[in-house]
């Protein structure tokens, strides 16, 4: 293990290369791009041996690791943004063919032009179609969540897209310390070669992968897709805790709760805004405010009965939203609409209320966190919900 | 615990490695001492554009600055580099630290810096690298009493001429890194410890520099080593007096409203052949053309081929340069046959402050 200055991109970059991935696709896209140009230096170097395939468009980019990946090869892709949205159609059909494709998106506004600063909104629109989600805190994570990531998808019980979520800018490009272990240690952990998969294209065992499909078949192939995602709760509780074992980190697979220690309520979201949080609510703890942290690591698969678990001994909680969803129920933010819809049947539920925060890339700052734990303090203490749905660090 | 911070200025194209050369330095120096940082340059800069300013950081988070560092500092420099002692690497309260040096990671430039390092001494003019931020002065971030450590060939009194006044006192100073390191990383970093101890300690950048440079660590260190024992500084008062500047940074707060924006992000455009006046590129230029009036004959390559359009077409004021816009390329210089204009280091020019 060594303790290395490295941004989210080169860690990720790093668990890529201790996979042993055997082809990546690259197409440019700020944040992403550090990753596809950490992975070029290395294979120039000589550390990492893969098919390195630049495409023409973040379409093709996603088809060619899909195609990839139904040849039974691991794979790496990744994009941003816009560049996400351009590759939508290959990235629906990703899960409809079951295959264990990884993924990193860098996060990035959609898209008042030119704005590469991070929002969630783009990786969650396809929220819905089976690709897995989690968003790393820091770079460390970021390593962890990405070598992680091909146990699950690869797990013959899953065999789903998987995708790493990570801020743009605040994770992508700042250099943190951070552990990295070295290739034996990560490969005690993942084989350089996938579990073997019986349906892969071959030569030998000719088969088609999604041929034309209508509605004798259509159902029953969602409910297969819904089966996988719902395995993919165990593996990943079963994968999670593996990593924790052999890395002695790691935290619970899907929701960690922090400073929230005889706390009756909490901010709850993901991804980088989890730093300012943990500093802003151990400073208020100390001036007697306790306010609790819910980190999010894994929106998809929602592990509903976990969140549940941690989230009903609270009286409020502040769901954190770095996305839009405009014209939704109460216009909250996406998260905010899930959290709320999975609390609906306790018999005593806490408020859950929203915040939208560092939209379009907009600092976060501790004081910022400070404020709105204060704010989410005072609903406690008075019961009474002002604003449902708030803007932070807007000019009105 | 102690936030402390360095900011490197550069610019775009030929230093975006370099700033992050240095951050890396600072921080791998921190990281032996026992300190979480952060490292990051300016996300926002599209350091594709030559000439434009831009910024790197190093963030570190430490219990505390020992009182007597300068005086360690001024020991160890005295040593031959492969005799200094090494850094004490404490991490009993790395796990605090880390806290709070993360809890600044959401953030595109530090709040405050304890240190300026410039690459180039025309940076000291502010920079502004964004249509919608506007000047930004060198000492902008700089904690009061910090240290802006510039590399020049001129004196320090002279360079004070462009840097306009602040409310700050700050040391300035100035170190000819040109000979000593082909880039000029080391002499500005071995210089800063000189100037605005506390940051890192000397040893620890002894330290992270001999890693760093493996086979050459040793004659690196050297480079550190003379540029602090030879850096030259002036302690600057704040000024005295209201101060008035022209052209300062915008704040954030003066931008306008969700409901006073126009919808549809819409930007009218200023009138046929008016300069935008909301970007100025001046801070771009290093160099500035001058025309030779015996020399030009006047056939207006200059003005056809320079690329921003900052030339005015008319031949009887030898297609006079708009200085707010010549980012300083050298187009004009290259293509004209009689070879009448000469590229001139912008500081040559007394009235080429910006405030």
């Amino acid at each position: 293990m060594v303790r290395m200055l490295t941004t989210g991109t080169t860690a990720i970059a790093t668990a890529v290369k201790h996979a042993d991935v055997d082809v990546i696709s690259a197409y440019p896209i700020r944040p992403y791009t550090g990753v596809m140009n950490e992975l070029a230096r290395m294979i120039a170097d000589g550390e990492l041996d893969a098919e390195y395939i630049v495409s023409d468009s973040e379409h093709t980019q996603f088809e060619i690791a899909k195609h990839a990946a139904a040849c039974g090869a691991r794979v790496f892709t990744g994009s941003a943004g816009i560049g996400w949205a351009f590759a939508h159609e290959a990235i629906v059909v990703t899960p409809t063919d079951r295959v264990p494709v990884v993924a990193m998106v860098g996060n990035r506004a959609l898209d008042d032009p030119g704005n590469f600063g991070v929002e969630h909104t783009e990786t969650l629109v396809v929220r819905d179609l089976g690709w897995m989600m989690c968003w790393p805190e820091n770079p460390q994570e970021a390593y962890d969540l990405t070598l992680m990531g091909y146990k699950i998808a690869e797990d013959p019980k899953v065999l789903m897209p998987y995708v790493v979520c990570c801020d743009g800018n605040f994770i992508t490009h700042v250099r943190f310390p951070v552990d990295l272990p070295d290739e034996e240690t990560a490969r005690e952990f993942l084989p350089p070669t996938p579990p073997p998969r019986v349906n892969v294209l071959h030569p030998d065992r000719p088969l088609s992968i999604a041929p034309h499909v209508d509605y004798y078949w259509g159902a029953e192939i969602r409910r297969q897709m819904d089966q996988a995602m719902k395995n993919a709760i165990e593996v990943t509780r079963k994968v999670h805790e593996e990593f924790n074992k052999i890395f002695g980190r790691g935290g619970p697979p899907f929701v960690e709760e922090i400073n929230t220690e005889d706390a009756d309520v909490a901010l709850m979201g993901v991804g980088g805004m989890a730093m300012p949080a943990r500093r802003a609510l151990s400073q208020l703890r100390k001036e007697g405010i306790k306010v609790g942290y819910i980190k999010l690591r894994r929106f998809r698969p929602f592990a509903t009965e976990d969140i549940v678990n941690v989230l009903k001994k609270f009286k409020v909680v502040a769901v954190l939203d770095m996305d839009f969803s405009f014209g939704s129920p109460y216009a909250g933010g996406i998260i905010f609409q899930e959290v709320r819809s999975a609390l609906y049947d306790l018999s005593e539920r806490p408020k859950v209320v929203n915040y939208l925060i560092g939209l379009g890339g907009r600092e976060i700052t501790v004081e910022v966190m400070r404020s709105i734990a204060k704010e989410v303090y005072d609903i406690a203490k008075t019961g009474e919900v002002k604003q449902l749905v708030k803007w932070v660090g807007l000019r009105e | 615990m102690v936030l402390v911070a360095v900011e490197f200025d550069g610019r775009g194209v030929t230093q975006t490695a370099l700033l992050r050369a240095a951050s890396d330095i600072i921080c791998a120096a921190a990281d032996k001492e026992g300190n979480p940082s952060l490292g990051y340059e300016r996300y926002d800069d599209a350091p594709d554009r030559v000439g434009v300013p831009i910024k790197g950081f190093s963030v570190i988070s430490k219990y505390e600055i020992p009182k007597d560092q300068a005086k360690i500092d001024a020991e160890d420099a005295a040593l031959p580099v492969d005799k200094i002692p090494a850094p004490v690497c404490d991490t009993s309260h790395y796990k605090e630290c880390y806290e709070e040096v993360a809890g600044e990671a959401m953030l595109y430039e530090p709040r405050s810096v304890d240190a300026v390092l410039v690459y180039d001494d025309t940076l000291i003019r502010g920079g502004e690298p964004w249509a919608h931020i506007g000047l930004q002065a060198i000492h902008e971030k700089l904690k009061d009493g910090g240290a802006i450590v510039v590399n020049s060939k001129r004196d320090p009194e002279y360079l004070l001429n462009f840097i306009p006044p602040t409310n700050k006192k700050y040391t300035l100073a100035v170190i000819d890194a040109e000979g000593m390191d082909k880039i000029f990383i080391l002499p500005l970093i071995g210089a800063m410890l000189k100037v605005a101890p506390g940051i890192v300690s000397y040893r620890a950048v002894i330290a992270a520099v001999k890693e760093r440079y493996k086979a050459e660590g040793i004659k690196k260190a050297e480079v550190v080593r003379e540029a602090y024992n030879k850096v030259r500084f002036i302690e600057v008062p704040p000024a005295t007096g209201p101060i008035q500047l022209k052209r300062i940074s915008r704040k954030f707060e003066e931008f306008p409203k969700w409901y006073e924006m126009p919808e549809g992000i819409v930007v009218f455009a200023p009138p046929v052949d008016t300069p935008n006046p909301h970007y100025k590129t001046d801070t771009f230029r290093t160099f500035r053309p001058v025309t030779d009036p015996e020399k030009c004959n006047k056939d207006g390559l200059c003005w056809l081929y320079c690329p921003d359009s900052a030339r005015s077409p008319d031949p009887e004021k030898l297609f006079e340069v708009n200085l707010e816009y010549c980012k300083g390329c050298g187009i004009c210089a290259e293509v004209c046959p009689t070879k009448a204009i000469k590229m001139v280091n912008e500081l040559e020019f007394k009235e080429a402050r910006l405030w």
